[in-house]
């Protein structure tokens, strides 16, 4: 009886902790990316779905989607040139 | 020689005051039966018809229009929309103007302070949506600047043969009903056709719900209360024409076989004249455009609704028919033109780049070359109180409001007078949505500087920003809502209100949009079991009944009464009461959280009274538009169960917004099938 409590409520965090750090974690090393806002669009992470998180030159940032990407890497200092 | 002036200015000044003209209007509402379908169905009627009439004054003027409530039941208002006016006439039931109430009337009288196109609506309920919307003409005191042969309204609707209030519950509901009536849904198979089964995938994986371009389905799109219309119009005149959006929630693309369109009026306010190809047009919106009628041929100018679901068609001219075309439809899949719109809409573009934008098939609303005339720069000494509202919303629970409070949240901004006020938008939604404020006309800071056009009603795209800058002139409350009719009676609202009231003023709205409660019934019935829930959403609580009663071999049901409340659209907590028979379990208390799983899987965890816990994940796949795939998984630990794991699979088939028809296997009522209903 206690085993299958503990098993479902580890399986449950597992899945929950899974994707809580999915989007938000910090890649290790990287210099942390602190706003709470993409760094292309200026819009609150997390609003257009999970943000997605990417290392340039050592420094991490962030974005509210994927398109977001695309758009930082064809001029990726005029948007690092926020973080200052 | 000073005392003989004096008397003479006093007689000018009195002589002005009485040539003022008093021009009156009466209107009557009433519900009326139409059938612009076929289908006699309820609407909304002023003065008998759909739009309202046209009023017509000249700058100068004073308006005197007594409204007549010949409604039943229902209160009344009417929104003089754009004008300048004193904040007791300005027809917000309960903030600035008393409601109307069925069988009384109300007169409104004031000057008309300034010229240009104009309308008026209903801001009660959803009653715009129903037919009470009309037009305002103001002919400036020297006439117009630009002059044509003819001078015509075009005022754009939206038309729904459903009960708007019904339209509201699919929306809370979150009902693919309109999707799937637009041909907009998203699908597996539709995904794979466009080439985007991995975009697709990714989405679901991030937990972002199917974006769409607009809410609601309609059966019509209307110019001046018709599918198309005719104005009096010959080959090789100039027609200026003044088109309103009176849509309660559809943005149109205006499009010619013409060519251009020549801008020369936005919000009723001149701009420098600029020729477009097309123009998309917010709710609320209104724009004068001058075109030249050929010299010989009948042509069209179009107004195809945003989400391309159909178009409404003015025709000018006589002979062969020139037809103007649609926009392409919106790919969904992807959103590469949000991005782009949103980049327009956020000065990162030069002002080439934002240009060259407006000459895409499907472009943003034509701000960048919007200019005005002369100056519009405010005072320079005005002390600056900037605001930042973020568009905030969630599409699947419909809760619309502005930094993440809706209206009953969170009410007030608070402006002083004198001050220069400054509103900075950022859109963190999918949808378009036009702000819209009463009592002032703002600049919109499209990079014009002094010249910035002046406007009542700003369209911020999806992931876009703007922004707008007004002076704190006048007194009172003031609302500032999105346009989008649905949204705004979901909570994007908030009262501009002038500190000079007090401290403590609270400013007073419709009871109605601080409580909106809304009833549902989702169930089935087969031939093997029955289930489903009885919800009544307020806000962001629901208070349901949650039964599932299944014969198969031996009857079995359990029922619960629950308390939900709506954190995010990742997080619920859930408590309440259940009822069952199940062999091994007794009547208990529960409580517990849901959380959304990536790949939008919904996990429920909850533990009762019992002390045994239950987990339970459940997913839809939608295979095609109309054919969806759910599987269900739930264990349950307490041990005096004859089985602790229970799953089921069903294939569901949409036939409309009230029915599916579904059929499946159930672990512990075994095979079955029959009828999803949604009431
Ligand atoms: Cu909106």
């Amino acid at each position: 009886m206690k085993n299958i409590i503990i098993t479902t409520t580890a399986v449950f965090a597992l899945l929950i902790s899974s994707c809580a750090t999915s989007g938000t974690g910090n890649v290790s090393g990287a210099k942390p990316y602190t706003s709470d806002k993409c760094i292309v669009t200026d819009n609150k992470l997390g609003s257009m779905g999970d943000p997605v998180t990417k290392v340039y030159n050592g420094q991490e940032v962030k974005f509210c989607c994927a398109p977001c990407v695309k758009k930082f890497d064809a001029n990726p200092e005029k948007y690092l040139s926020k973080l200052n | 020689m000073k005392k003989i002036y004096l008397p003479i200015y006093l007689f000018i000044a009195l002589m002005s005051g009485i040539s003022a003209k008093v021009i009156s209007y009466d209107l009557y509402v009433a519900e009326q039966k139409i059938s612009p379908t076929g289908k006699a169905v309820k609407a909304l009627t002023v003065n008998g018809g759909i739009p309202a009439p046209t009023l017509r004054f000249r700058e100068g003027d004073i308006a005197r229009i007594t409204v007549h409530n010949n409604l039943k039941t229902e209160e009344t208002s009417t929104h003089w929309h754009g004008l300048l006016l004193p904040n007791q006439y300005d027809g917000v039931p309960y903030l600035t103007t008393k409601p109307i109430k069925p069988g009384m009337s109300h007169t409104f009288e004031f000057k008309l302070r300034h010229s240009g196109t104009y309308w008026y609506h209903s801001h009660t309920g959803l009653q715009e949506q129903r037919g009470v919307y009309g037009s305002i003409v103001v002919t400036p005191m020297g006439g117009e600047k630009v002059k044509t042969n003819r001078d015509h309204v075009v005022v754009l609707s939206d038309w729904t043969n459903e009960n708007p209030w019904s339209v509201m519950k699919n929306l809370m509901r979150g009902s693919e009903v309109y999707a799937i009536k637009k041909g907009n849904a998203q699908s597996i198979y539709g995904a794979k056709k466009a080439g985007k089964l991995k975009e697709y995938f990714a989405r679901e994986k991030s937990r972002m719900a199917p974006m769409d371009v607009s809410d609601v389905y309609y059966d019509q799109f209307w110019v001046n209360g018709k599918q198309t219309y005719e104005p009096e119009a010959k080959n090789g005149e100039t027609v200026r024409l003044r088109f309103i959006n009176a849509g309660a929630s559809t943005y149109f693309y205006l499009s010619s076989s013409i060519g251009d369109l020549k801008i020369v009026s936005a919000d009723g306010v001149d701009v420098v004249p600029v020729n477009v190809p097309k123009i998309l047009i917010g709710m609320a919106e209104t724009y004068d455009v001058v075109v030249k009628v050929p010299a010989s041929g009948k042509y069209e100018i179009r107004a195809t609704a945003q989400d391309g679901s159909g178009h409404a068609s003015v025709f000018l001219g006589s002979g062969k028919l020139q037809p103007a075309s649609d926009p392409p439809k919106p790919n969904l899949y992807t959103m590469d033109e949000m991005l782009e719109g949103a980049m327009a809409s956020m000065g990162d573009m030069s002002a080439k780049e934002a240009k060259a934008s407006l000459h895409k098939s499907r472009p943003p609303a034509p701000y960048a070359i919007l200019k005005s005339p002369k100056s519009t720069e405010l005072p320079k000494n005005l002390p600056v109180r900037e605001v930042e509202l973020r568009l905030t919303g969630d599409m699947t629970r419909y809760i619309w409001s502005f930094n993440g409070k809706t209206l009953n949240e969170d009410s007030k901004i608070v402006v002083k007078k004198g001050e220069r006020v400054r509103f900075k938008l950022i859109n963190d939604t999918m949808m378009h949505h036009p702000l819209h404020l009463h009592g002032h006309f703002f600049r919109l800071l499209n990079g014009q500087g002094a010249y910035s056009p002046l406007k009542h009603t700003v369209d911020v795209p999806p992931m876009g920003r703007r922004t707008i800058e007004f002076e704190a002139n006048e007194e009172k409350d003031w609302f500032f809502h999105c346009h989008l009719l649905y949204h705004m009676d979901a909570g994007m609202a908030r009262v501009v209100s002038y500190a000079e009231q007090g401290e403590d003023h609270e400013p007073t709205y419709d009871p109605k949009l601080k409580n909106m409660k809304m009833w549902m019934v989702d169930g089935s019935i087969q031939s093997h079991m029955t289930m489903g829930m009885a919800m009544l959403m307020k806000g962001r609580e629901d208070y349901y009944a949650m039964w599932e009663y299944g014969w198969y071999d031996h009857e079995e049901y359990e029922v619960d009464f629950g308390w939900k409340h709506y954190f995010s659209p990742n997080w619920s907590s859930l408590a309440g009461y259940r009822l069952t028979n199940e062999h091994g379990a007794e009547n208990r208390f529960f409580a517990g959280v849901q959380y959304r799983l990536p790949y939008l899987i919904y996990s429920t965890l909850a533990v009762d009274s019992e002390a045994n816990f239950r987990l339970n994940l459940e997913k839809e796949f939608q295979l095609t538009s109309r054919l969806g795939l759910g599987a269900e998984a739930q264990y349950d630990t307490n041990p005096d169960l004859e089985e602790n794991f229970e799953w089921g699979v069903s294939a569901n088939y949409f036939l409309n917004g009230a029915f599916s028809l579904t059929g499946g296997y159930d672990s512990a009522h075994g095979w079955g099938g029959g009828l999803q209903f949604r009431f």
